[in-house]
């Protein structure tokens, strides 16, 4: 028994430097309370460095812990974006005056930002119904407390509390949805309960239930609509960094559990053949339906409600949720290119995204203004920072030469490879709605003169290099995506399939 | 044919050389308006000498087409390759660029008209370092649709070209500008994503051997040849309904920046908003770009779907031609005058190619480098009068004949092109193109012919209402046009009335690849049909 | 009807009841006896599941410690006029009430239609299974890692209580 437990230990060591991270952390903000570069210091050493053992560790299949975590390239990968993610917001906060306003709990905030990040590297190796929820559980907790506690406004406040009830609701539903696959059962195990449905012998009807029982958890933790309510509210109230954690890290996790539990669950490995693009599914569960109605769903309710955003954070939101609904169409797809190409959408989200976020902040830094008609005339004053919003959107709009279209060409390649038509259609046109409102914010900053006067917005050099940092990605990937697509391509293996 | 400096090809070159421009400008220093301006002709006359070279080596027999071995200049490389994995295969994307008869006035046509639209922005004095910057990305993006054979490569490009466009109407633009902006810009993207998904439908149909391993490509020759397409794949086969909603996507991709009816109505918006030179890069060569990815995509990948949807093409053509004729006539505002005509010119263009037969597509592919000039001379001409006289109603002036006499004459040239008068070159391909057109086409051109008509009469009564008459008061300080504005004006006459005489310097250039396009796209429909 | 059966549902009865009991009362103090009642026979369930030992745990923690807790938070606070805290019937509280009849139907009818194949695979009812002992011994071998990360998500839990705490709110 022991013996088990001593061999997975070496697998998890990134988490383990996580967990050691986030113990230090706390202590130091006990014991030395004014020094907070030193936090930050901290916490981002401990991330590099679980980042660099990450990367360093060779790849492995194993599975842990009597089978409640694995480790694969699957769960790997979406690790190293779920720490890269953090790694930039633990830097991004350096720099954000909201967050600093809080002298006193920075320690706090930095413990919360560790802990969140390892409850997603929890969420994206579970292999058991129990791991996921806990894992998901630490990850929501951290982040309702986080969304609220910085800022002393009633909206985010608001914001946590919107979001607290909505999490524990859904996740109230996504237990009951456990309970109902254990008692059908009688396994909480993914490849477990996989080979007892291959039998057949469940009550499909029963299975539905608890599958979408299931997926009202996933739903809300990608922001899919109609789970989607809480996001506009929190993305608005909480802090930016905040913000843009949730809408990368937060949805990669929640995306990688929602893909894992799919997957392991419901293929008929008997029937599976190699180089057969689709993937037979254990017969009865309409899995492609539900996804595409909610992928179809996602991407045109944020689309639309996009439109009318006055509050660039609150437009992001929107957009994020657009976002989601774009790699749900890959989802759709269920192969294993619409996975790679979901998982190469989150690498490319990643930059641009986070990189959006932090452009809005170090404006509402300066401005003091999240209102996108304050952005006015902000092409003259802060050139750099607008040409780098500029490329980002673009970005998240899709188009060429930047990586944002990779990750959508690669969406729809797997799409029409699966002969889905009419979704790539619904796709397409979804990305030329978006572009209104993407170009929005871009007309404010180079397409309007400001109302008052012009006076150049200088940043230090430190800002201007971490945005550096998102934006080249952002532009290099958008031409020799090469490596890209091989990254994804390896680490979609999944432990316990071919 | 292979010209290379420094081991890298004269397509590459002349694609890249306004980047080389843009970052050289870039790293100028905001205040040396000189120097920017002066560095930004520098890089586009580079690329017209390099255009000039490329003139004088074309080997003018080799047809192009659906060979590789007819394309001149090629380079190819490997951009992308991603190793074979079970479920996709390998992908592998090339560089690929080359140019046939059908592309080689294009590159001419954009090269002269970077140039002039650069001497033309020297009156620009707004935040100029950007407007050059992207003034250069923007041709760097026009040029490389024109030389891409390789359909990622061509989508790459086309879309490129999109951003730099919006901000330069929109930033630089009069005031409706964003609105212009924005509607050019949504509405070519929608276009342009229709494409996508066919060329995403093409890529997985078409399969070509690559060493020993058989790949999918997007490799535009491979998507031409129907052995390569893959069995049971969506668009194998002959006349299948995919195969039409393909080629209709498509031909909606193209038909927006042709921009054909009902999808112009974006043009006159843009062109009134945009200043001088973007006006006359849109007009000159953006719209060309629609006609040419029909001729070079849509014809020869759809063969079918191509014959059987001719007669429709021609019925837009025709539409195009008499409802942009009258829609000219109408205006009271210059611009727009010429923005209609550019619609109705682009008529000539569709109905030339539906003619499916060598007068008719030679017709239309004269057409499109010659409205490329004159259309272009138009809108530098309206430039001239709004930079003195900050106004482009057409009832505000009257007798400038006597004022501006070097003005009123170029003025003439245009116009008499414009409307097809013999011995400008306009004349020639508009004869080339109805001549086309009536042997397949009877009717439908005898009526498309009345919009030469409309159009003589449109541009007689503008002549008329600017230059004849008397002179209002408050025009008596105009001046002549100056230095700057002839070095700009004066080439593009001369070209039209070169070509207006002696029309064979692109002629040959382009007449055996016509012929093989007609015959390729006639044959492979027709073996097709017979193989039914 | 076995006497398991009997008692099984005599329990959920009672469950269902004090639970819809507890959102109902309109006295915050009402609804806590009743959350209390609930967690009683929810113990009752695990009790019939073999499981003596969360029985037990549960009544302790959850029915003694929690909600003796609750119950004096809500005396201190004095929550006063306590018709404010629920609104009118409305539009959206009908339609939301009809979805949920409908959901709770739909799920009725399912689960009545499939428990006789669908619930076959009961946990195997070993007297020992509930026994101190032997959740020790689950919970550090096989369980060992859901385990430790409760203990993080308890320790995140705690902090984050001690944060929003402390925090003031500006109106």
């Amino acid at each position: 028994m022991i013996n088990q437990v001593l061999q997975s230990l070496p697998y998890i060591v990134p988490e383990l430097i996580v967990t050691g991270t986030l113990c230090l952390v706390l202590l130091l903000s006990l014991m030395m309370r004014k020094k907070s570069d030193l936090l930050v210091f901290v916490a981002a050493l401990g991330l590099f460095a679980a980042l660099a053992v990450l990367t360093s560790q060779p790849f492995a299949s194993a599975c842990l812990f009597f089978k409640m975590t694995v480790i694969d390239p699957f769960s790997q990968f979406f690790k190293l974006v779920i720490l890269f993610a953090a790694l930039i917001v633990v830097l991004m906060s350096r720099f954000s005056d909201e967050v600093n306003q809080i002298k006193k709990s920075l320690g706090e905030y930095y413990f919360l930002v560790v802990s969140m990040t390892l409850g997603m590297m929890f969420m994206v190796s579970a292999s058991n119904l129990l791991m996921m929820y806990l894992s998901l559980e630490l990850t929501s907790l951290t982040s309702y407390v986080v969304v609220g506690f910085i800022k002393q406004s009633k909206n985010s406040s608001e914001a946590s509390l919107k979001y607290l009830l909505y999490g524990a609701f859904s996740s109230g539903v996504m237990l009951y949805g456990i309970s109902i696959i254990y008692g059908l059962t009688g396994t909480m195990e993914l490849s477990g309960i996989n080979q007892v449905l291959a039998q057949g012998s469940a009550n499909t009807a029963m299975l539905l239930i608890g599958g979408i029982m299931l997926l009202v958890g996933f739903g809300y933790k990608i922001s899919a609509v109609p789970f989607h309510f809480w996001t506009p509210d929190v993305y608005e109230g909480a802090p930016t960094t905040i913000t843009a954690f949730l809408s990368v890290a937060s949805k990669a996790a929640g995306f990688a559990m929602l893909m894992r539990a799919l997957k392991i669950m419901f293929l008929d490995s008997s029937a599976l053949e190699i180089g057969n693009e689709f993937w037979p599914l254990i017969h009865g569960i309409p899995v492609v339906e539900i996804l595409s109605v909610l992928a179809v769903l996602t991407m045109t309710i944020g689309n639309l409600v996009a439109l009318w955003q006055d509050n660039v954070k609150r437009l992001l939101a929107y957009s994020s949720i657009a976002q989601a609904g774009y790699m749900l169409l890959g989802l759709a797809t269920i192969s294993n290119e619409g996975y790679s190409a979901v998982m190469l959408y989150f690498i490319v989200y990643l930059f641009m995204n986070l990189g959006a976020f932090y452009v809005a902040m170090l404006i509402s830094n300066t401005l003091g203004s999240e209102n996108i008609h304050d952005y006015k005339g902000l092409g003259r004053r802060a050139p750099f920072l607008s040409v780098s919003m500029a490329v980002f959107l673009v970005s998240l709009t899709g188009i060429p030469p930047t990586a944002g279209f990779i990750g959508k060409w690669m969406i729809f390649l797997s799409l029409i490879n699966v002969k889905m038509i009419g979704l790539a259609v619904i796709g397409v046109l979804n990305s030329v709605v978006s572009l209104y409102y993407y170009l929005r914010i871009v007309r404010n900053m180079f397409l309007h003169e400001g109302e008052k006067e012009e006076v150049a917005i200088r940043y230090p050099l430190a800002q201007q290099l971490l945005l550096l940092c998102l934006m080249v990605p952002t532009l290099y990937f958008g031409i020799f995506f090469n490596p890209l697509i091989e990254l994804v391509q390896f680490s979609v293996q999944m432990f316990g399939i071919k | 044919m292979e010209i290379k400096f420094l081991h890298i090809g004269i397509l590459t070159w002349i694609t890249f050389l306004p980047v080389l421009g843009m970052i050289v400008v870039l790293l100028l220093p905001k205040e040396q308006k000189q120097a920017i301006r002066w560095t930004s002709l520098a890089f586009t006359i580079l690329q017209v000498i390099l255009a000039v070279v490329i003139f004088q080596n074309f080997d003018r027999t080799l047809a192009g087409i659906n060979s590789k071995e007819g394309m001149q200049f090629v380079e190819q490389y490997r951009w992308i390759d991603i190793k074979s994995t079970s479920w996709i295969g390998r992908i592998a994307i090339d560089y690929f660029v080359g140019i046939d008869g059908i592309s080689v006035p294009m590159v001419l046509l954009t090269a002269l008209i970077s140039c002039i639209a650069v001497i033309s922005s020297f009156s620009i004095e707004k935040s100029i370092k950007g407007y050059f910057a992207l003034l250069l990305l923007l041709d760097t993006g026009m040029m490389g649709v024109f030389v891409a054979l390789d359909f990622f490569l061509f989508y790459v490009f086309w879309e490129i070209m999109l951003l730099p466009m919006y901000f330069l109407i929109g930033v630089w633009g009069g005031p409706r500008r964003e609105y212009a902006a924005i509607k050019f810009f949504i509405y070519t993207l929608l276009g342009s994503v229709l494409m996508l998904l066919a060329m995403l439908a093409l890529y997985f149909s078409v399969t070509i051997k690559d060493g020993n391993e058989v790949i999918h490509t997007f490799n535009m020759l491979a998507m031409m040849n129907p052995e390569n397409f893959v069995h049971g794949s969506l668009l194998e086969g002959v006349g299948t309904s995919w195969r039409y909603v393909a080629y209709i996507a498509l031909f909606i991709g193209f038909a927006i920046k042709v921009p054909a009816f009902p999808f112009h109505t974006w043009l006159p918006d843009a062109h009134v908003e945009a200043p001088t030179a973007i006006s006359v890069i849109l007009a000159g060569v953006l719209l060309k770009m629609g006609t040419y990815g029909l001729m070079r995509i849509a014809f020869p990948i759809f063969p079918d779907a191509a014959i059987h949807y001719l007669y429709p093409l021609a019925f837009i053509g025709f539409i195009n031609i008499i409802y942009g004729a009258y829609c000219a006539m109408a205006q009271k505002d210059f611009k727009k005058l010429i923005a209609y005509s550019s619609v109705s010119h682009m008529g000539i263009v569709l109905l030339g190619m539906a003619a499916m037969n060598t007068q008719g597509m030679m017709g239309a592919m004269f057409q499109m480098f010659n409205h490329g000039t004159i259309t272009a001379m138009l809108f530098l001409i309206v430039g001239v009068i709004y930079d003195r006289a900050h106004t482009r109603g057409l009832d505000d002036f009257g007798g400038l004949m006597n004022k501006m006499p070097k003005y009123s004459g170029i003025m003439m040239i245009a116009f008499f092109a414009a409307l097809g008068l013999p011995g400008l070159s306009g004349f020639i391909s508009e004869a080339f193109s109805f001549l086309g057109a009536f042997q397949t086409f009877k009717w439908l051109t005898i009526a498309s012919a009345f919009g030469i008509i409309l159009t003589a009469a449109y541009m007689l009564w503008t002549l008329q209402r600017v230059f004849l008459g008397t002179l209002p008061e408050k025009w008596n300080n105009l001046t002549d046009i100056n230095g700057r504005e002839m070095a700009m004006l004066v080439p593009l006459a001369v070209i039209v009335i070169i070509l207006g005489i002696y029309p064979s310097p692109v002629l040959d250039l382009m007449n055996s690849s016509a012929n093989a396009l007609v015959d390729f796209v006639k044959n492979s429909a027709g073996i097709a049909m017979l193989g039914q | 009807m076995t006497f398991e059966q009997i008692v099984f549902y005599s329990l959920a009865v009672v469950t269902i009841f004090s639970s819809i009991m507890v959102v109902v009362q309109r006295n915050p103090v009402n609804s806590a006896l009743y959350l209390i009642l609930d967690f009683f026979c929810l113990g009752g369930l695990y009790l019939t599941l073999n499981a003596q030992f969360i029985a037990i745990v549960h009544i302790l923690v959850y029915a003694g410690a929690i909600m003796v807790l609750f119950v004096f938070v809500i005396m201190l606070l004095n929550l006063g006029d306590t018709h404010k805290l629920a609104d009118r019937l409305n539009m959206k509280k009908i339609i939301g009430i009809a979805f949920g009849l409908a959901f709770f139907v739909e799920l009725l009818y399912l689960l009545g239609f499939g428990t006789t194949r669908s619930i076959s695979q009961q946990s195997p009812a070993a007297p020992e299974i509930g026994t101190i002992e032997y959740i020790g011994k689950v919970l550090f071998t096989k369980f060992l890692f859901p385990f430790e990360v409760t203990s993080f998500l308890l320790l995140a839990a705690i902090i984050g209580a001690v944060i929003l705490a402390k925090k003031k709110i500006i109106h």
